[in-house]
């Protein structure tokens, strides 16, 4: 489930959820935080886990904000002024609403709490900073895969049109999608159907035991 | 082939994505790793509804992406050609009849009748 941007309270001191195995990876003081069309804040300090971005203010030390790393879509080094005036790692936040589900006009017209907030800036002090800081995010996107995602499971296969023959089929072992297959030519084995036609079935395996009795005059009782 | 396998080769061609979110991300893909997260550079952003914005590097999220628009000159037969041939199954032999046999014990034949 995408939590989007979420207000914390503590005290100085991010708390980390150790027994999910929860670690700080950086800390990174003299960093401003711009959420949304909401004014910058500054100062404050950024720590980056494992499984989140955590923000506290200077100012406030009770004061922050902590966004997941499963809901942050994307970041990017931003230095082009036109973009954003000062050098700045730029993220878009999942807040979990499709594109068409309201449009821009409506949304300037709504008063943004946090989870609709879909921009995060973050902007160091040191701009030579944004590099390590870029670094680190893709580290720690990657230790977080889709929950949803089956181990071994990737994306979906895709054919080129030589292999969508059923014998490149049956050589490289996929499974045929051919409609037309008959029972037993179904997973690309052609020899199977033949195989199953070939196994002569002696009715008389499948009786019970002794379920015949001699009587030994020959005759069965 | 698997799709992020085929992604995973195409480091420096420049592409569009568009986001599920709408937004247009144009730019020269420096790596993909296996859950689709994809690292570009020079990149042009462009929100949905607003101007282009340039970007240095930028990584997106493999699962929120919608598609790729890949290059016109992308030479596809070479790089849907897999590298590591698959290991062909072993079809199956007719051996020895499958069956339950002679059973041993009395099983549950008939009782005897007065």
């Amino acid at each position: 489930m995408v939590s989007g941007v979420r207000e914390i309270s503590c005290s100085g001191e991010p708390v980390l959820d150790s027994d999910s195995g929860e670690e700080l990876m950086q800390v990174q003081a003299g960093i401003d935080i711009v959420l949304g069309d909401l004014p910058r804040q500054s100062p404050g300090t950024l720590y980056i886990t494992n499984k989140q971005v955590i923000w506290l203010s200077d100012l406030d030390k009770t004061k922050g904000y902590a966004v997941d790393f499963l809901s942050i879509s994307l970041h990017a080094v931003s230095r082009d002024p036109e973009a954003y005036p000062l050098p700045c790692l730029y993220t878009q936040i999942d807040t979990g609403e499709a594109d068409d589900d309201h449009t821009d006009s409506e949304s300037i017209h709504i008063p943004q709490d946090l989870s609709n907030i879909a921009e995060m800036r973050l902007i160091p002090s040191d701009p030579t900073q944004l590099d390590s800081l870029f670094a680190i995010f893709c580290q720690c996107a990657e230790l977080n895969p889709e929950p949803n995602d089956g181990e071994g499971e990737e994306h979906g296969w895709f054919f080129s049109a030589d292999q969508m023959g059923d014998e490149e089929a049956e050589e490289e072992g996929y499974i045929s999608h051919h409609p037309a297959n008959s029972i037993g030519h179904s997973n690309g084995n052609h020899d199977l159907a033949r195989t199953i036609l070939e196994l002569q079935i002696n009715d008389q395996r499948f009786e019970d035991a002794e379920e015949m009795e001699d009587n030994g005059d020959g005759t069965n009782r | 082939m698997k799709l992020v396998r085929f992604l995973m080769k195409l480091n420096n061609e420049t592409v569009s994505i568009e986001l599920k979110n709408g937004t247009v991300v144009h730019g020269t893909i420096t790596g993909v790793d296996i859950s689709m997260n994809t690292h570009l550079k020079t990149v042009k952003l462009t929100l949905k509804g607003k101007n282009p914005v340039t970007l240095d590097h930028l990584s997106v999220r493999g699962n929120n992406i919608r598609y790729y628009i890949l290059p016109d000159s992308l030479n596809l037969e070479t790089l849907l050609v897999e590298e590591a041939p698959k290991i062909k199954p072993k079809k199956p032999t007719a051996g020895k009849p499958l069956g339950r046999g002679r059973g041993r014990g009395r099983g549950r034949g008939r009782g005897r009748g007065r």
